[in-house]
């Protein structure tokens, strides 16, 4: 008992449970409107009014952060969830389907493969420029081809066990023998690969966003905030602290529970 | 030239890769009928092509291999496994294949029930109304090789082997298929286990209609059971007929090594 309470992975999941918790929450964990400047406080140190400081507007950089997490969590399991979607569809596709579908399939995924994932999220971003939506579509843009690439590995060796040829010698539809024979076996790798995906999805879109691809100012982004902060990171650092030790957290804590899932499936 | 047998008529089957005329046939002119009822056997060395001739008649060949010529009749209608036209086999409700392996033939995520009840829908899907529903005959069906209901929502890893066996028994005694393979079932398993392979088999036959084609390369397993037996070696038919002469005046040198080979285990080794 005590020896899982102090392990990685019940740490790890505590701490992605706790910050999962505070970005759902921050409409009720935050002291004070993320938006409601307080010129009279402005670059205020951390103190009981603002516990993390004020920026250069007078907004509460704890309600900022929780507000800012919030989005970033959001538009990441957004932006994750549109890539092993797309990337599941298209890698059993190209996997699965016979003739010109199968080879047009994997050109696809070749072509999506071979571009640099920043540049096509730039112009994907770029579509709807300066939005959630836009920045959302880039990441997403930019993750399906790892996923269809990983899909279609697992779905290409599940095609090949003799349960499968057994269920089609049954004369099964193909249709059910994807959704039900196939794909409940991507389970595992499909939680692995998103915990540790996801991580880099929100650190990518934090980038994003401190390039001004994001959602448009007065909104309470992470990187923003990190790219606002950087002309008073003399006179007032925690502004640079709170957001950029978030970022990290938040990655780190998805990056060790994406490890041990892997661990767990692939080492048992 | 019509058939002259009922169900299936198996003429000059050969088995290789398309495209490449030299040296790649795998299965030669393999040749048999199958009336109802019937119980065929077919024997021969591991590799000598015995799989090969039922997952063609399957239409599973894997990819590279297909079936270069032949005539195969199916009620009288010429069909060629593996080529969706007019006239095929529907795989599940015409011919139903159990692969040597329980463990390997059933899905590990899948429960024991919907393995049932998924295959049992895809053979009625073709044909007449059910008169009762697919749970109620798998769950009949796995009653029937003494399994009990529970194992209905089992997954494969839950059974033993023996178990998962009998499911796949229990999988041709649901679909009840006009023509099942069963490929190698006694390998591997206990005397209780085989008896029941057996069992079903007959029961199959006698009450269903359904023609079984037993591969085995085992001739002990055989004898007794199939009234005909096919002889492969090397992709080519040796010798057909009837199994009680076949083992009693085997023609071919290959056939009386088979004989003599079961012979030698009958008589404890020595």
């Amino acid at each position: 008992m005590w020896h899982f309470i102090f392990s990685r992975t019940a740490v790890s999941i505590l701490f992605c449970l706790i910050i999962g918790l505070a970005a759902l929450l921050a409409p009720w964990l935050s002291p004070k409107d993320p938006l409601a400047a307080d010129l009279s406080c402005r670059l205020a140190a951390p103190c009981a009014q603002f516990p993390l400081g004020a920026d250069q507007l007078g907004r509460c950089v704890l309600s900022r952060i929780l507000w800012g997490l919030r989005l970033s969590l959001g538009g990441a399991l957004a932006a994750s969830g549109l890539a092993v979607g797309a990337g599941t569809l298209l890698g059993i596709g190209a996997a699965l389907a016979k003739g010109w579908v199968g080879i047009l399939l994997r050109a696809v995924i070749d072509m999506g493969l071979s571009m640099p994932g920043l540049i096509l999220a730039i112009v994907f971003a770029g579509l709807a420029p300066g939005t959630m939506q836009g920045l959302i579509l880039g990441l997403a843009a930019a993750n399906w081809p790892w996923w269809a690439r990983l899909i279609r590995g697992l779905a290409l060796s599940a095609a090949q066990k003799e349960f499968v040829i057994a269920a089609r010698a049954a004369g099964l539809k193909p249709s059910r023998i994807v959704l039900a024979y196939i794909l409940p076996q991507f389970k595992n790798p499909l939680l692995a690969g998103a915990s540790l995906k996801t991580g880099r999805i929100i650190l990518a879109f934090a980038g994003l966003s401190y390039l001004g691809l994001g959602p448009p100012p007065p909104a309470p982004e992470l990187g923003r905030m990190l790219q606002e902060a950087g002309i008073y990171m003399a006179r007032a650092p925690w502004l640079v602290f709170a957001p950029g030790i978030s970022i990290t957290l938040v990655v780190a804590a998805l990056n060790v529970a994406g490890k041990i899932f892997q661990g767990e499936f692939y080492d048992a | 030239m019509m058939p002259d047998s009922d169900l299936l008529s198996v003429q000059d089957l050969c088995i290789g890769i398309p495209g490449n005329d030299s040296g790649t046939v795998l299965v030669k002119n393999v040749s048999f009928c199958l009336n109802k009822g019937d119980i065929l056997g077919i024997t021969g060395k591991s590799g000598s092509g015995k799989t090969l001739t039922a997952l063609a008649l399957a239409g599973i060949l894997p990819k590279p291999l297909a079936v270069r010529s032949g005539i195969v009749w199916f009620k009288g209608c010429p069909v060629l496994p593996g080529k969706g036209g007019e006239n095929f086999l529907v795989p599940g409700r015409d011919i139903l294949m159990l692969f040597q392996s329980p463990s390997r033939a059933l899905d590990p995520w899948v429960r024991i029930g919907v393995h049932l009840t998924d295959s049992i829908k895809a053979a009625i899907g073709a044909s007449a109304t059910p008169r009762e529903t697919p749970k109620e005959t798998a769950v009949r069906a796995l009653e029937k090789t003494g399994l009990d209901a529970t194992a209905y929502d089992c997954y494969p890893f839950e059974l033993s082997g023996g178990q998962r066996q009998r499911c796949l028994m229990a999988l041709a005694l649901a679909v009840k298929p006009r023509i099942l393979i069963a490929d190698e079932p006694f390998t591997g398993q206990d005397d209780n286990n085989k008896s029941l392979v057996l069992k079903s088999i007959r029961d199959l036959t006698e009450n269903e209609g359904t023609a079984v084609i037993v591969i085995s390369h085992d001739l002990r397993g055989l004898q007794g059971l199939a009234q005909n037996l096919l002889v492969i070696y090397n992709g080519r038919q040796i010798e057909a007929g009837p199994a009680r002469d076949i083992i009693q005046t085997p023609c071919h040198a290959h056939t009386r090594e088979l004989v003599r080979a079961m012979m030698f285990m009958e008589g404890g080794g020595r």
